[in-house]
């Protein structure tokens, strides 16, 4: 009986690696959340090339029939070799754009957080301002740029006013609806401390509304870059919209570089959304989440 | 001062004549208005009582009889469609301006993002005051309701037994004289609502604080209190007035002299005739 008893209590999940995968090292279970993304983008890939590659199948590199058939769909190869070769322009161009749509960004979070602050303050201020918040949200942005365009006519406030534009709407409507998703016992209690209004926004109303914040700043990360690149669609002298358009007036010559240009927006949407969420993680590292067990 | 008076039973005259009132109601009534043009809900009927510094108080009464809202009405959560509720010889809403008294919610209802602490010192943060006084009061605390090894840990890191002595820490935590409890330990398993029970005894013994405590559970409300206030329903009224004449310190054996289980019985009784 003792005997069996000591040997369960030495067959403990930690002397069991191989059962325990959070006690394996942490490569290993970096790669077991890694490989099922990489196998996928790496058939992907396989699949492209060779699609991409029957498409130009017997025809002469630099022929107007092979960029034609190109423009159907440019070769991985071909798409990667564009973004090296044309590094520092697409650097340059990216940089241009991430700036821009970053201090609009934060210009539309301010404006939006300020308007959610006054809209929380009582059902009347929120009625009168809601509607035509939604209603400016109903112009499209390839409408409103050359509009704005018309008034603004400078590029990089363009830029930023069109970028801060698209964020400041989903943190309005988030941060009003974080602000009013206060526990009523939390309120009560406020009230029993005889709390004045503005400590029970700074102790509880804003807290309560933070974690709202960011989930509305994750959509506005995406949002705002796609705001200034549609702004400097409308003519300028930088930014990945303008390459953009110059590529396009090139028709069928640069299809591969217009598809490098186009990972490398997503590339920076993605960096973007996650510097977005690594912030959340410091500043509300309290949501359920991000619990440990 | 006031363990000396509670090594002896407290009896209601004992209460009468020894201790100046704190609270008092003189025929209060509560009526809700109705929803739309309905009819109006009257929840509180001439209520009056008068509640004497450091007493124990329970409210019990089926559902619907009014306990919470009259806790309500002496917190200023709510106010009085007629007759007068004074703290300490002041409205109910200065006696709220004047901190007189900490609430303690049935749900604890700590945040998140604060740890038990923090929490802890939240009301004092409020108040004003700095930050040496803060954390001596709040660690003092902790420590009163057995939280010691606790300050850094969040709040969903804890027991919902131990969420709820942060929330009576954190109502005791600016030293007021009445402490307000609805239905604190309803929420709990029956072991841990025994053990706060005692916890709660000591607490009381210590600070003098008068407490006014709701309930639904009879065995709770004779072995807390000093007067348990049987209330009857629609409209909610005070049916009976029960002086506990159990001796303090309870303690475990409490539970098991006859007298205790006399005083439930007839609670019991009382309660009955509404159904």
């Amino acid at each position: 009986m003792n005997t069996l008893k000591a040997t369960q209590s030495n067959i403990q999940p930690e002397n069991l690696p191989l059962v325990a995968p959070s006690q394996a090292g942490g490569w290993q279970r970096g790669w077991q959340k890694i490989w099922p993304p990489l196998m996928i983008i790496g058939l992907l890939l396989i699949v492209w090339q060779v699609v991409a590659s029957w498409l130009v199948n017997g025809l002469e590199e630099g022929t107007f029939q092979y960029r034609q058939q190109q423009s159907l769909l440019p070769a991985p190869v071909k798409v990667f070799a564009a973004l090296f070769n044309n590094l520092d322009v697409f650097l340059e161009a990216g940089r241009a754009t991430l700036v821009n749509a970053f201090i609009g960004f934060v210009l539309g979070t301010l404006v939006g957080f300020g308007l959610a602050l006054l809209m929380s303050q009582s059902r009347w201020v929120e009625r009168s301002f809601y509607v035509y918040i939604v209603a400016s949200q109903m112009i499209p942005v390839i409408a409103l740029a050359p509009i704005l365009y018309g008034i603004i006519k400078e590029e990089t406030p363009l830029k930023i006013t069109v970028s801060a534009y698209l964020t400041f709407f989903p943190v309005t409507v988030n941060v009003l609806k974080g602000l009013r998703s206060v526990d009523p016992t939390s309120l009560e209690l406020m009230h029993t401390y005889a709390a004045r209004p503005w400590q029970i926004y700074t102790k509880v109303r804003i807290p309560t509304a933070l974690p709202f914040l960011f989930n509305s700043l994750k959509i506005a990360s995406t949002g705002s870059l796609i705001g200034a690149i549609v702004s400097e669609l409308m003519g300028g002298n930088e930014g990945l919209g303008v390459l953009i358009l110059k590529l396009q007036y090139n028709a069928y010559g640069v299809s591969d570089k217009l598809w490098a240009l186009i990972i490398e927006v997503a590339l920076v949407g993605m960096l973007f959304f996650l510097v977005v969420s690594l912030l959340e993680r410091l500043v509300v590292p309290w949501q359920p989440e991000y619990r440990k067990k | 001062m006031l363990s000396e008076k509670l090594d002896k039973p407290i009896t209601d005259t004992l209460v009468e004549e020894a201790r100046p009132t704190v609270i008092k109601l003189d025929q209060v009534s509560m009526r809700y208005p109705g929803p739309g043009k309905g009819e109006a809900v009257l929840a509180l009927s001439d209520v009056s009582l008068d509640i004497k510094q450091g007493e124990f108080i329970s409210l019990i009464g089926p559902s619907g009889c009014g306990k919470t809202t009259l806790l309500r009405l002496v917190a200023d959560l709510l106010q009085p469609t007629a007759g007068e509720l004074t703290i300490r010889n002041q409205p109910a809403s200065q006696a709220r301006l004047n901190r007189e008294y900490g609430f303690v919610p049935q749900a604890a209802t700590l945040y998140d993002w604060r740890t038990v602490l923090k929490n802890v010192e939240l009301p004092l943060e409020i108040m004003s005051l700095d930050k040496a006084e803060r954390y001596k009061r709040a660690t003092e605390l902790l420590t009163l309701v057995g939280l010691k090894d606790f300050y850094h840990k969040y709040p969903w890191q804890l027991s919902g037994g131990m969420q709820q002595r942060v929330s009576i820490a954190r109502a005791l935590s600016f030293k007021p004289s009445i402490l307000l409890m609805d239905e604190p330990f309803g929420a709990l398993d029956e072991m841990t609502r025994e053990r706060l029970n005692g916890e709660l005894l000591n607490i009381w013994q210590t600070t003098g604080t008068t407490i006014i405590f709701v309930t639904h559970s009879i065995p709770e409300a004779v072995f807390l209190s000093s007067r348990v206030v049987v209330m009857s329903p629609r409209p909610g009224r005070i049916s009976k007035i029960l002086p506990v004449d159990l001796p303090y310190p309870r303690v475990f054996d409490t539970r098991e002299m006859p007298r205790y289980f006399e005083l439930i019985s007839q609670i019991r009784e009382n309660l009955r005739e509404f159904e």
